[in-house]
């Protein structure tokens, strides 16, 4: 089965390094989340990744192929981005067709469902439609393509909850009728975090974390208890932030703790969810140690 | 064949700038046809509608070197967005450009027929004016020829001009004028005052044009040649900037 493998990709704008030699691998039939911060990076790493701009230095490859140019590959992805790429005063049916034209398939069946039930009318035009609407368009597209590889960049961008709440649904359903990869970039990572297989966080142009969710969540703790025991507790353990109330401090360690260390009575450890990992990761404030 | 992506694709870009030319038509009809004889059957109580006086054929020439020109870049955007690459994208505009310079020359020469006129007439380059299968052929390739020269020159300004934003389009836009203006006016002064000895560049351009001094005729190959090379220029160009297309944030 085909694999994407992204080889020390490095993006510049001017003097601006916006991804820093960035190395990872998609596999085929799983679902990965792309987090990041704004401006971290990722919707540039999908435009590269599908050539819609171009690395300043590295390669995307498929199957040791570069996806530079090549159509076998590219008919094989699909980037559902932020950007409307369609024309303003084409209707949406015609989207449906211009991707049958371009895929050589479209599953029109699954398009129609998809229209009645976000409510999308097949004879609009694209440029008339809401932002939440222009999504939706593009969502019910990307579903319906015969790609192996799918790129969702904000997929929910001006969805209200029971769209997106549909949206998880049908992404779920469809991956079960069909597996593929699917790339998941959003900012709303409680919503995905039950969703997603695999986990890249992008922080500053870099990947600091590339690792099964699970994986990462077993190796996330969130240390409470009286400052001190926290705080001793904690030496030399890969603290990436804290907290503290009164006289409570809460120490968030990502990496192993130390076995041979003994757990005061005071002192409560449990697992962080993948939000809140995330946002002390990515916190600049803070001093950590990436692994 | 006729099933690959780029035929596709072709067809398709063929099939809209049909229906845009179609409608630059109803346009054309409507304003210099419709109204004014609207207006003369008002005032004059006649139609005042003479055929000969329509271009039908230049508002297709005009038309191919702007839908060559234009839509670049949203080409670019829904073709880049449905996995087509930017290779076979350029291909396909090109067969596109092909059709549609085949269709702007059947207007061309049906307009030609209405109005009376030989076909020898608009081919300015060939000077066998007997009326031979074999005039009215080079004549109808040279004219199909120019045609494409016209749109291949449009399509290179549009893929250069897709290359750039909206601040950098303004600025070529509203710049290259005013410096070609100026450029012209200095070297028309220069070449006023000085002293330049033509003949080369007459010997050059009779080369160019396949021009014989001893029976006054053009040979059609020479001419035929040039304009080749222009459209490979032109093509080639436009395929060197469609390559470095990509997509921008204006």
């Amino acid at each position: 089965m085909a694999q994407i493998k992204i080889d020390h990709v490095t993006r510049k704008f001017g003097k601006n390094e916006v991804l820093k030699d960035i190395s990872f691998e998609l596999e085929p039939n799983k679902i990965y989340g792309l987090l990041g911060r704004n401006g971290a990076g990722k919707s540039t790493l999908l435009n590269i990744m599908t050539t819609r701009i171009f690395a300043s230095s590295g390669k995307v490859t498929m199957d040791q192929q570069s996806v530079v140019e090549n159509d076998d590959i590219l008919a094989d992805m699909f980037l559902m981005s932020e950007v409307d790429l369609y024309p303003e005063r084409m209707r949406v049916e015609k989207i449906f067709k211009q991707a049958e034209l371009c895929y050589g398939s479209f599953d029109y069946k699954k398009a129609y469902k998809l229209a009645e039930e976000f409510g999308v009318k097949l004879t609009a035009r694209f440029g008339g439609l809401s932002t939440g609407y222009h999504s939706i368009v593009k969502l019910i597209v990307a579903l319906c393509v015969p790609v192996n590889f799918v790129f969702f960049d904000e997929p929910v961008l001006g969805l209200d909850a029971n769209h997106r709440e549909l949206f998880y649904q049908e992404l779920l359903q469809s991956y079960e009728e069909r597996p593929r990869t699917f790339v998941i970039s959003t900012h709303l990572i409680e919503e995905i975090a039950q969703i997603v297989e695999h986990v890249f966080i992008l922080d500053q142009g870099k990947i600091v974390i590339d690792d099964e969710t699970q994986a990462i969540i077993d190796r996330s703790y969130a240390i409470t208890g009286p400052k001190k025991a926290v705080s001793d507790y904690s030496v030399g353990l890969n603290v990436i932030g804290h907290q503290t109330l009164g006289g409570l401090r809460t120490d968030y360690i990502y990496g192993d703790l130390d076995d041979e260390r003994v757990i005061p009575d005071t002192i409560k450890i449990e697992h962080v969810d993948l939000q809140k990992l995330f946002v002390y990761l990515t916190e600049g404030s803070v001093n950590y140690v990436k692994e | 064949m006729l099933k690959s992506k780029s035929n596709r694709l072709a067809l398709y870009d063929f099939n809209r700038s049909l229906i845009r030319l179609v409608w630059t038509f109803v346009w054309f009809v409507g304003i210099t046809i419709v109204i004014p004889v609207l207006f003369s059957i008002t005032f004059n109580g006649s139609t005042g509608f003479k055929l000969n006086s329509t271009g039908f054929a230049f508002v297709a020439g005009l038309y191919l070197f702007i839908d060559a020109l234009m839509f670049n870049y949203d080409n670019f955007k829904w073709t880049i967005q449905n996995g087509i690459s930017r290779r076979t994208a350029w291909w396909a505009r090109i067969k596109g450009i092909l059709l549609l310079a085949l269709v702007v020359l059947v207007i061309d020469m049906i307009e030609m027929f209405v109005k009376g006129q030989k076909i020898t007439v608009h081919s300015v380059f060939v000077g066998y004016q007997n009326e031979t299968v074999g005039t009215y052929l080079i004549a109808i390739v040279q004219l199909y020829m120019g045609l494409l020269m016209l749109a291949l020159a449009g399509l290179v300004v549009g893929c250069f001009l897709a290359l750039l934003n909206k601040r950098g389009k303004a600025i070529v836009i509203i710049g290259f004028p005013v410096v070609l203006i100026v450029a012209v006016t200095n070297l028309a002064r220069a070449l006023v005052h000085a002293n330049i000895d033509w003949t080369g560049i007459v010997n050059f351009s009779k080369i160019m044009f396949g021009y014989s001094d001893s029976t006054g005729n053009f040979n059609p190959v020479n001419s035929s040649i040039v304009m080749l090379v222009w459209i490979l220029v032109c093509g080639g160009l436009s395929y060197w900037f469609s390559q470095k297309l990509r997509l921008r944030r204006d």
